[in-house]
């Protein structure tokens, strides 16, 4: 999912996270798809910027080797400290089912 | 200057800040309420309803897929009923600061959330009294940072070159340029909340562990939910590396590695809609 302005959303897109106007109602739920005639109403309506589904081109998610890359440097000050070893491993683990 | 009267300059000019954020009133308010075992959930409901945008904020993360209900809760006494009061005034606060977090550092949001959750996990674990304590401790645990970037915009731009450039901590770059960390300057402005120092100390101290110090057990608890969350990835505490962990605090909360396996398999769990940056 990424963060859009009503401007970059387009007919079609997946609403992600629910809209939710400024008294707390629920203006469109988590799955909805965006028609011209919902989108041509958001800025009416006070929204400015929107959750949806989707990778973000800009942001692409990161691959495992990325994941696991960083969480090397994450713990690189840490070689010799066999406690935050082991949390390394651990965290390892989950990271690599991801 | 050393690093007290560098210390106290700092103390000096963030209380003199004219930008510092202010905890609403009926925050104060709801903070009282909810300690009070005869206050409703309708009470509280109807105490936040008069703040309409604090309402509207908190409705907006109930709702923002953080606890993967199917449908929207559109009520503040439904909030309550499904999250539990002490929950609710987490959020009560933490909303507070929501914003400002999210302009601080990208994934500050997500790292505090993640802490509020862990430190409720290992709470639990150990049979700590008042888990969901632990969670609003955990949630305003790096408010520090959100001050350093409002207020102190000369240091802060000084501690992300440190932490860009050299790979410093954020804590170790704070204390290399102002002589004190996040944690004590949080500590400052929820002490002027008049926030207990139940809540207080463990924010302060939570770089700094100490097992002598008043409410040992909760900074422990802080600080291996910090370590644990930078670990997983959830969110980012603005630097790419991980504090130590203290073993002293380990042996504080009396747990092992195993425990500590236990723990992080239950983040998996609880935490999976929290994003990892």
């Amino acid at each position: 999912m990424r963060k859009v302005t009503v401007e970059e959303a387009t007919v079609g897109d997946i609403v992600a996270a629910p809209i939710i106007n400024e008294q707390g109602r629920v203006l469109l739920p988590v799955g909805a798809k965006l028609s011209a005639a919902v989108l041509s109403r958001l800025k009416g309506w006070g929204v400015n910027e929107l959750t949806i589904e989707g990778e973000d081109p800009d942001n692409p998610a990161k691959s495992k080797e990325d994941i696991l890359t960083e969480l090397d440097q994450r713990f690189a000050d840490w070689e010799g400290d066999a406690l935050m070893m082991q949390i390394k491993e651990i965290a390892h683990g989950h990271l690599q089912r991801i | 200057m050393d690093t007290g009267t560098q210390k106290q300059e700092i103390r000096r000019r963030l209380e003199g800040a004219r930008n510092l954020p202010t905890l609403p009133g009926v925050v104060a308010r709801l903070l009282e309420m909810v300690d009070s075992p005869e206050t409703t959930g309708r009470q509280l409901g109807l105490e936040l309803a008069k703040d309409q945008v604090l309402s509207a904020k908190i409705l907006k993360l109930v709702n923002s897929g953080f606890y993967g209900f199917s449908q929207p809760i559109s009520t503040i006494p439904h909030a309550v009923t499904m999250l539990g009061f002490e929950t609710v005034k987490s959020l009560v606060v933490g909303s507070s600061v929501l914003e400002m977090m999210e302009e601080a550092l990208p994934g500050l949001w997500e790292h505090s959330l993640a802490c509020a959750r862990t430190g409720t996990l290992i709470a639990q674990h150990i049979e700590l009294a008042q888990p969901e304590e632990v969670s609003v401790i955990g949630l305003l645990h790096d408010l520090g940072k959100v001050l350093l970037f409002q207020c102190f915009a000369d240091e802060f731009q000084r501690v992300r070159t440190l932490v860009d450039d050299q790979g410093m901590l954020f804590s170790d770059a704070e204390q290399a340029v102002m002589g004190v960390n996040h944690g004590e300057m949080a500590g400052w402005l929820l002490e002027k909340w008049t926030l207990p120092p139940k809540l207080v100390d463990p924010i302060t101290n939570h770089h700094d562990f100490r097992p002598h110090r008043d409410h040992a057990e909760r900074t422990a608890v802080l600080h291996l939910a910090d370590i644990l969350c930078r670990a997983e990835g959830y969110g980012s505490g603005g630097d790419k590396n991980i504090p130590r962990l203290e073993p002293a605090a380990l042996q504080s909360l009396d747990l092992t590695i195993e425990d500590i396996r236990h723990i992080m398999n239950q983040m998996q769990g609880e935490l999976s809609d929290i994003s990892r940056l």
